[in-house]
């Protein structure tokens, strides 16, 4: 009766827990599936599940009847009405990492997905679009490859000069040697100096010896090099640093010959600032853009009415193509901050005026880390990075560090800043804090004085009312007396100025949650991973074939012949699996070094090499499993072959081989996986891109990936998808040989 | 004589002579070559003399096990422990893992086959992704793992209750474990490989159970024997012989467990630390990191010696039941 009862609630029990238990098993991999599919911002800010979030606003703008406008980071723009807490009209645009300016009546959208994007805001819709792969064609019509020919009219006396120098001068200053020394290269006077420098390029041993020259070079002025150089590169990494390199070294008109690269657009990008896009408009109603990383050329200028684009880059003497904001200083002066330094820039001549580098000039040394910056005039501008503020100007080249005492005891950085005509806002975690301009400039020269007019700062608004902003403020605008912001949560306000009230606030409706495909995408665009994955099906396919060739011959043999040292090689088969792969490895590569040494045969970092290797690991391992299916098929059908007049070949090719076959295929993709599976091989003797499987690649982009969270779990996707294919595929089988052993004996 | 062994056995040795071949060539001859590497000075600036690198002798050896004040010394001490530990772990929870879901899909329920299947699901995934992926599962902030744990199940307070301490910050935020520094490390790489791993001891127990007849079960229920009667009596010894295959499978894997670790910390390019080195990517690191060959090699030597020993005593362990099969 007891036996009854407990069945009857056994079952579904065991069930449900079965059910529970395969769905915990399950999850990291769909895990990692969602996550591939998600923005990496919204990965990082914890924002992955499908649950009411709303999204962070990074952009305010006051529209005509004192309405505000709100926009995400996602491209999501909301407009309300005054004093109204329900947004009245909402645009998706449907991007991510967008990035806004305002010009009139148009809103200019810059998305690191869509490229740039005109809103009309009168009429609330899309008026025109450009994007990245229009921008892209027309700055390759700028572009060429590699060292580019000087154009017309580019004086010889240049080419004299830049010849002279590679051929005479040391490489680096105070060397012994010139570049043209130490590549047994000689550089020609006229414009065939191009082709000699691509030949440079193109050859990676010269190349290298050109660089290892300059690697301990101490006073590289563009920081971009030391951090090149002390990265590890690829075959792309060391033709940029060389071009880099040649026009530090030797300035002026050899920075013409300066390739721009260009990567395709990456997505999701999470620098310092947030973004990774910036736009504004600069004058004679043109919009220039930006994005902040190197892979991009520099930065665009668009003009919407004769639809043509402009390009200020490295060859126009800028000093870093990653730039992280741009700031419209009057009608025609551009300030643009890039991970390198400031840089000035004349819209209509689409020149720079003048460079600084951060370290230089009283700046601080900002690698690349996050800077808010406003204009008070065309030559001052206030920086703003950590919970410092530093008034620079630009006519006397000098920067001069701000006391910012109402900071004190404020945890966060400085997240927004803005100026007007009488006062400077500092946006943080904790409310925004404004001080009055001429006082707090003022304190800069008394403090030469020795007199510190502290007393002056007052902190108007604070958030932690309850009512207004109390999470951190994003963007800050100043219109007339009001202040409007907007932050974290999609948090939006305006206060008066001279009450500092609060006329208003409301939070916007919760976002579109983001799953896209982008980041496959982007895997393919941004790192060759397409190269990783051609490597690792080549690796694994050869690995797989020769190794079932020879396995099969072998355990044929052991599973019907005796023949003298038959227990030996048994014996050796099994003992191979107890030795650690390193123990092989150390020798393998030694050797493999030593055969390229004395008899110039490439072994390391070639694909004949990995797949020798791979296969005599494989081998053993299926020999014994192939053992076990041939035992399994009855030797009567072959000794009925033989009767019939076979050959033992004959028999062996026509009888057993067919009927071994599915074991073969099971036991040859299961090699397969065991390959895509192998890291400390191919981490050694696969170093370059041209070899490199899929984990060996990763870890060489490793830097690029950094916490890219989306991009590794694409990556991790992609790379699990092949093998879990074959492995249903064949799943019996495979269960069945790996099983065969264990419980058959 | 000769000509006779030739020609009766031709076939066999015909067919067997490209793996010898690859045996000889990449495996016994490497392996001498490592042991007689362990014995040389060789290092990035002797590789390229080859195998005539300054001979020290059994210096490298001294250094790895009696040195006080070496470097190296010390984190193959680390990782030794933690290699040990992290076997030990691995082994038993695939084991008592591995059974517990063989039971369940060896019932008879809807949806079997299904549930079997999506088991495996962990197996198949490369084991670098494994590291990957659970590198950022453990991340303290974005993890998901500490999400689940503390945001959503507030596993914190409940612990509280039970005396755990837990720490917060100023702002009153809880301080979520850090699972890829200190001494959790271990766990960090303990549990993964106990994920990739256990459905293969799965398929091996079920493969073992469904070759156990059901007349033994029938017999035993007649003599009024309970379920977990028939389990300990009946259903684990003969699971031995399995047991067996999967302890010598578990330990040789993991010992020599590469990918999870090196993935897992800075995907490939960062160090696991402390608690965190096993003893294959300690030796990838002293060979190819800091380029020293010779103590790499000296290690492996060290090693496989160990691991003999350990596989000898696997054998004595579990000869009965090898031999019944």
């Amino acid at each position: 009766m007891s036996r009854a009862g407990k069945s009857r609630w056994n079952g579904p029990l065991l069930t449900t827990l079965t059910w529970g238990f395969v769905a915990l098993n399950c999850f990291p991999i769909l895990w990692m599936v969602w996550c591939s599919l998600m923005g990496n911002n919204e990965i990082l800010q914890g924002k992955t599940m499908p649950d009411p979030q709303r999204n962070d606003v990074f952009y305010v703008d006051s529209l005509p009847k004192t309405g505000l406008l709100a926009g995400t980071i996602n491209g999501e723009l909301y407009a309300y009405g005054q004093g109204a807490s329900k947004n009245v009209r909402y645009l998706n645009l449907g991007e991510v990492s967008t990035s806004y300016a305002r010009q009139g009546n148009n809103l200019w959208a810059l998305s690191a997905s869509g490229g740039l994007q005109q809103v009309d805001l009168a009429h609330w819709r899309i008026a025109k679009t450009w994007g990245w792969h229009w921008i892209r064609s027309q700055f390759q019509q700028t572009d060429k490859t590699n060292f580019i020919l000087p154009p017309e009219g580019f004086r010889t006396q240049a080419l004299h000069q830049i010849s002279g120098q590679l051929n005479n001068e040391p490489w680096p200053a105070g060397a012994s040697k010139s570049l043209a020394e130490i590549t047994g290269l000689s550089f020609p006077q006229d414009q065939s100096i191009v082709d000699t420098l691509n030949r440079l390029l193109a050859d990676s041993t010269l190349r290298d010896k050109s660089l290892q020259a300059l690697r301990n070079k101490p006073s590289w002025l563009n920081p971009v090099i030391p951090w090149l150089f002390s990265k590890e590169r690829t075959s792309r990494d060391s033709r940029e640093l060389f071009r880099w390199c040649l026009a530090e070294l030797f300035p002026g008109d050899v920075s013409r010959f300066l390739q721009i690269p260009w990567n395709d657009v990456w997505v999701n990008r999470v620098p310092g600032s947030g973004h990774g896009t910036s736009v504004s408009e600069c004058g004679d109603g043109k919009i220039c853009f930006a994005l902040w990383w190197d892979e991009f050329p520099g930065i665009g200028v668009l003009d919407p009415q004769t639809n043509t684009l402009g390009w200020i880059t490295a060859r126009k003497g800028l000093s870093s193509s990653s730039v992280q904001h741009l700031l419209s200083l009057n009608e025609h002066l551009l300030l643009a901050v890039t991970d390198a330094g400031l840089s000035l820039i004349d819209i209509q001549t689409l020149s720079v005026v003048s460079n600084v580098l951060y370290g230089e000039c009283g700046l601080k040394y900002l690698d690349g880390r996050d800077v808010r910056v406003a204009a008070l005039d065309s030559n001052k501008i206030l920086l703003a990075y950590s919970q410092e503020v530093m008034l620079f100007d630009f006519s006397t080249r000098q920067g001069e560090l701000l006391p910012v005492p109402m900071l004190k005891g404020v945890t966060s950085d400085i997240t927004a800043l803005e100026v007007d005509s009488s006062f400077a806002y500092l946006g943080t975690s904790e409310g925004v804090f404004s001080v009055n301009l001429e006082e707090w400039l003022a304190s800069v020269q008394d403090q030469e004085n020795g007199i510190l007019h502290q007393k002056h700062y007052t902190h108007v608004f604070e958030s932690s009312d309850g009512a207004g902003i109390d999470a951190v403020v994003h963007d800050i605008q100043s219109q007339d007396g009001a202040l409007h912001f907007g932050g974290l949560l999609g948090l939006v306000s305006s206060w008066d100025v001279s009450s500092q009230k609060l006329l208003w606030h409301a939070q916007l409706p919760e976002g579109r949650f983001n799953l896209h495909w982008r980041n496959y995408e982007d895997l393919w665009k941004t790192i060759p991973f397409g190269r990783f994955l051609r490597n690792s099906f080549v690796i694994c396919l050869s690995v797989m074939l020769i190794s079932m060739f020879v396995a099969a011959l072998s355990s044929y043999a052991l599973a019907r012949f005796q023949f003298p040292g038959k227990r030996l090689f048994n014996g050796a088969i099994l003992a191979t699996q107890m030795v650690p792969g390193i123990l092989y490895l150390i020798p393998i590569f030694i050797v493999f070094t030593a055969v390229q040494q004395y008899f110039s045969i490439q072994m390391v970092n070639t694909w004949h090499g990995i797949i020798l290797v791979y296969s005599a690991f494989f081998i053993p391992m299926s020999i014994w499993i192939l053992r076990g299916f041939f035992i399994n098929i009855p030797r009567e059908l072959e000794e009925a072959a033989l009767i019939d007049g076979c050959s033992p070949l004959g028999a062996f090719l026509r009888i057993t081989l067919p009927a071994a076959f599915p074991g073969i295929v099971a036991t040859g993709i299961y090699v397969f996986l065991l390959a895509w599976d192998e890291l400390m091989f191919a981490w050694v003797l696969c170093t370059d891109t041209s070899t490199a499987t899929i984990p060996v690649g990763i870890r060489l982009y490793v830097g690029q990936f950094g916490n890219r969270f989306d991009l590794l779990m694409a990556a991790a996707s992609v790379a699990t998808l092949p093998v879990m294919f074959l492995f249903f595929l064949m799943q019996r089988h495979i269960v069945t040989g790996l099983t065969g052993g264990a419980v058959k004996g | 004589m000769k000509r006779d062994v030739w020609s009766r056995y031709k076939f066999p040795l015909l067919f067997i002579s490209p793996a010898l071949l690859g045996l000889i060539l990449l495996h016994l001859f490497p392996m001498f070559q490592g042991f007689w590497l362990s014995l040389l000075e060789s290092n990035k600036s002797t590789i390229e003399q080859y195998l005539h690198a300054p001979f020290v002798g059994l210096a490298n050896y001294r250094e790895i096990l009696f040195s006080s004040d070496s470097q190296i010394r010390q984190g193959l001490w680390d990782a030794l422990r933690n290699t040990v530990l992290y076997t030990v772990f691995v082994v038993f929870g695939t084991i008592v893992l591995g059974i517990g879901g063989a039971l369940l899909v060896h019932r008879n329920f809807p949806g079997r086959s299904v549930a079997r299947t999506l088991m495996l699901f962990s197996w198949i995934i490369p084991s670098y992704v494994v590291g990957m992926l659970w590198g950022f599962m453990w991340q303290q902030e974005e993890g998901i793992v500490n999400q689940l744990l503390f945001d959503r199940m507030h596993l914190d307070i409940i612990t509280t209750w039970f005396g755990v301490h837990w720490d917060y910050d100023t702002l009153g935020q809880l301080i979520k474990p850090r699972w890829l520094t200190g001494e959790n490390t271990l766990w960090a790489i303990i549990i993964p490989t106990i994920w990739r791993f256990w459905p293969f001891a799965m398929v091996m127990f079920l493969a073992g159970l469904s070759s156990i007849p059901s007349e033994v079960y029938e017999a035993a229920e007649m003599d009024g024997a309970s379920k977990s009667e028939q389990f300990f009596q009946i259903t684990l010894p003969l699971l031995r012989p399995v047991l067996a295959m999967i302890v010598l499978q578990g330990i040789i894997s993991n010992v020599y467990s590469f990918n999870i670790v090196s993935m897992m910390f800075g995907n490939g390019a960062g160090f696991p630390g402390k608690y965190g080195d096993l003893l294959m990517p300690n030796i990838f690191r002293n060979s190819f990191q800091m380029w020293n060959f010779g103590v790499g090699a000296a290690i492996s030597t060290l090693l496989m010696l160990v691991m003999v020993g350990v596989v000898a005593l696997w054998y004595r362990r579990f000869r009965e039941d090898l031999s019944n099969e």
